[in-house]
């Protein structure tokens, strides 16, 4: 187990590369923090759930932080296909409180944690460690 | 009250306090049903099975309320149910009435318990009662059923069904190990259903969970700081804690081996919750329902009322736009507003009206009980049916009509059914029969109550009526049997009478036609000599709305409820007889005054802002180029009066909206859609003062 509030690395020592999908320009800006305090880059946004999925394709990022509602294709649909491509992908679900059954849904498909709107960046930190470290275990 | 629930704040108490006495209430009507239904047919597993488990839900949730003599006296009851279940009883008449005592003597305690009534439900006879009934039937060798250690404060055995302890008990015959987990969610995690979604995938991998509390689909699990699990697995207890404990979702977990007496200290609302939808009459849509204070609907109900008024307002001012500007845009915009509105605006009306629908079978209940109990004190044989239970009505309908419905149904075993031997030596069946039929028809509700038995003794009626000085001898002679047997209606005649005397329950057939009129509805009574007797009782669906005849007399619009009008008919000039200046119509064999509305509201509005009602009686009816006319025929028990009508306008559904009117025989206004306001009529002081008039 590492620091709270230390930078995590991949065994290879590269940071973790984030995929941002959310419909909202300031959505993935505040998103951005969490990548930030985990010492993590960012590989790419979306804002639809169609090109978030070209985006994972294109970039393979090492996980996906996807707002649950967005046009063009919810974010649950694009976690079924993501998951299609890739079964290993970690996708971690962000979304506004009342979407209970959405989230269920996409954690059924196979996102792996979720964090609620708005955003408390420390806990939604302590949330993406614990899902990269659980990671790590099963590598 | 004592309670074992001192963690609570006195707000959630309270709440948790309403719903115990609601929840209980119910359970105890159930209860009841269940044991007729066993009384009836020993054979019944499911009523014996149903009646152990409310009994059970009843000692539980009165420890946790601490109402420690219902939990004792429960207990003790469930001997008895266990000897019953093991056949080692037989349910017969005396087991029945002992365990319909106990539901009167737990009644009675919560009653005390709820209105804050200090005085002590004795429960002793009872419990004696119980003991030597048991001791009476044990057979010496089966072994005495040891009593449990009274020890039931919330134990979190009572928040299992059989079925979940059927469950864990086949789990530790099968050698696994049975768990207690409790998990303390992160107090930041905010969507805790999705989090204990999440727990019950990791820990479902490792064994089975065989109950959440509360359940993790309930929206209450919102609220909860921590949940339990009773889970049954072959894992060691640090992989099960492990698979428990989830960044950002649980900050502790707890793990002990499940004992059925284990104490549950932390009962919370939800948890509370979940103990009486274990009980078998929850439905499994349960999540999706909740209770409401009547009052609040009431309330939006009301405002609906405004809203449809506003929305008639704003048609008129469109309308008269329109007639102003023609065809701007601007009004066409308008229009469509106000259709929009309006299609809304009775959609809500409509749900909110669903809303406050429930079915008479709330009533009904209470019934068979009433008969079974009464029959046999009279010693008589009476069968119950009921048809139309589910027939939905207003609730504030529902809240009075019991009183009067179990008035009539009082008098039919009392003084209807024949006792058996009379019976037979008429050559009909020792059983007497008492129907109740509920159902709607024409938008208002219809409920019969029906015996079989000897009818109402007209002839003996009318003497006593003569007697009593209400009608005259020559009168009662000519006075047909119809009218004769509203009679049993006068109050007069309930009080001394041996034919309608009720052996002093307190209210009589006047006040069931009271209540009946308060509701705008009808009561009426057909009977024939040993064919029985029928009471017909029609009641409009519900009081915030009325299904109206609306219709103009001179210049204005009246409306009265459909429910009270017997009849509509044609009527021409030379029909009616004037008789020392009333005028009056022959109808169906009797004569009935008529009423012209612009006479009676000039009359009763003398010096207050109706006068405009005030004019002299030159009104359209019978014009010289009309001699034809409406007369609506209403009624109210025998009473029977006519309304002379200008001219009908039809039937319509009206939002009553109270008026400040100085008026007594208008019983509120509504407003028509295209703005004008219709006075609805009060029946009742409507046909008092035409009697007075005459």
């Amino acid at each position: 187990m590492q620091e709270a509030n230390s930078v995590l690395k991949k065994k290879d020592e590269t940071p973790y590369r984030f995929l941002l999908v959310d419909d909202s320009e300031f959505a993935r800006k505040n998103i951005a923090r969490i990548v930030f305090l985990l010492g993590g880059v960012i590989a790419g946004e979306a804002g639809t759930g169609k090109e978030a999925i070209e985006q994972y394709k294109k970039l393979r990022p090492d996980v996906v932080l996807m707002d649950i509602t967005m046009p063009e294709m919810e974010g649950v649909d694009a976690v079924g296909e993501i998951i299609k491509e890739d079964d290993k992908a970690t996708i971690i679900m962000v979304s506004s409180l009342g979407h209970k059954d959405l989230v269920k849904k996409a954690i059924g498909l196979g996102a792996k944690h979720f964090i609620t709107k708005p955003v408390q960046v420390e806990y939604a930190v302590k949330i993406v460690r614990s899902v990269l470290e659980e990671n790590g275990e099963n590598i | 009250m004592e309670n074992n629930l001192t963690h609570l704040t006195d707000k959630e108490f309270e709440s948790l306090r309403v719903s115990f006495f609601q929840q209980s209430f119910e359970i105890l009507e159930s209860l009841s049903e269940e044991i007729l239904r066993f009384e009836n047919n020993p054979d019944d597993e499911d009523a014996l099975k149903n009646i152990q488990r409310y009994v059970h839900t009843l000692k539980g949730d009165s420890a946790s309320m601490g109402l420690s003599s219902l939990t004792e006296t429960a207990h003790r009851l469930e001997d008895i149910l266990h000897m019953l279940r093991e056949r080692s009883l037989q349910m017969d008449r005396d087991a029945a009435d002992l365990l319909l005592s106990a539901v009167d003597i737990f009644t009675q305690i919560l009653k005390n318990s709820k209105d804050e009534n200090p005085s002590v439900v004795s429960t002793k006879n009872l419990i004696e009662r119980v003991d030597s009934y048991l001791n009476a039937c044990s057979n010496p060798s089966s072994p005495q059923i040891p009593l449990n250690p009274p020890l039931l404060k919330g134990e979190i055995g009572g928040l299992l069904t059989e079925y979940h302890q059927l469950q864990i008990e086949s789990a530790l015959k099968d050698g696994l190990s049975v768990y207690e987990i409790k998990i303390t969610f992160d107090a930041q995690c905010r969507e805790r259903g999705v989090g204990a979604f999440m727990l019950n995938n990791q820990i479902a991998a490792l064994g089975e969970v065989i109950r959440w509390m509360p359940d993790i689909e309930d929206d209450g699990i919102e609220m909860t700081d921590e949940i339990r699990a009773i889970f049954s697995s072959r894992a060691d207890t640090d992989i099960i804690e492990k698979s428990c404990r989830m960044a950002g979702v649980s900050s502790e977990v707890e793990i002990k081996p499940f004992s059925f007496d284990s104490p549950h200290p932390n009962p919370l609302p939800q948890g509370e919750r979940e103990y009486f939808a274990a009980s078998p009459k929850s439905s499994p849509h349960r999540d999706t329902t909740l209770r409401v204070d009547a009052k609040r609907i009431d309330e939006i109900m009301d405002l609906v009322g405004e809203l449809i008024i506003g929305r008639s307002m704003l048609a008129q001012s469109v309308y008269e736009l329109r007639e102003r500007l023609g065809k701007e845009e601007v009004v066409s915009n308008l229009e469509n507003i106000n259709s929009l509105f309006e299609r809304s605006l009775s959609e809500l009306q409509k749900d909110v009206m669903t809303v406050r629908m429930v079915p008479i079978d709330h009533v009904l209940r209470k019934f068979p009980r009433v008969v079974r109990d009464l029959s046999i004190e009279k010693g008589k044989e009476i069968r119950l049916e009921i048809d139309g239970a589910e027939t939905e009505l207003d609730k504030g309908i529902v809240d009075v009509i019991g009183e009067p419905l179990m008035h009539i149904l009082r008098n039919s075993i009392d003084h209807g059914i024949e006792l058996p031997e009379e019976r037979a030596q008429k050559g009909k069946d020792r059983c007497g029969a008492i129907k109740i039929n509920s159902y709607h028809e024409g938008g208002q509700i219809i409920i019969e109550i029906g015996d079989d038995g000897k009818g109402i003794n007209i002839e003996k009626l009318k003497q006593k009526a003569v007697e009593m000085g209400i009608i005259k001898e020559e009168d009662a002679a000519k006075m047909p049997d119809e009218e004769a047997l509203d009679l049993i209606f006068h109050s007069g005649l309930t009080t001394a009478d041996e034919v309608t005397e009720t052996s002093g329950r307190g209210i009589g057939m006047d006040a069931v036609r009271r209540t009946v009129e308060e509701l705008k509805g009808l009561v009426q009574v057909r009977s024939m000599p040993d064919m029985g007797t029928k009471f017909i009782i029609r009641l409009p669906l519900t009081l915030a709305i009325i299904q109206g005849m609306v219709f103009k007399a001179g210049e204005e619009f009246f409306a009265i409820p459909l429910s009270s009008i017997l009849e509509i008919r044609r009527i021409f000039r030379d029909e009616i007889n004037t008789i020392n200046g009333m005028e009056s119509l022959k109808w169906r064999e009797r004569v009935i005054s008529l009423i012209r509305l612009s006479e009676v509201i000039k009359h009763d509005t003398e010096g207050n802002r109706l006068l405009r009602f005030a004019r002299n009686d030159t009104t359209a009816l019978f014009s010289p180029e009309q001699n034809k006319s409406f007369v609506l025929i209403i009624g109210l028990a025998e009473k029977r009066v006519g309304i002379l009508v200008d001219k009908l306008m039809g039937k319509r559904e009206l939002v009553i909206k109270a008026i400040d009117n100085g008026s007594n025989v208008v019983s509120g206004a509504s407003i028509l859609g295209d703005g004008s306001i219709v006075l609805v009529l009060d029946v009742l002081s409507l046909v008092k003062k035409a009697i007075a008039a005459a």
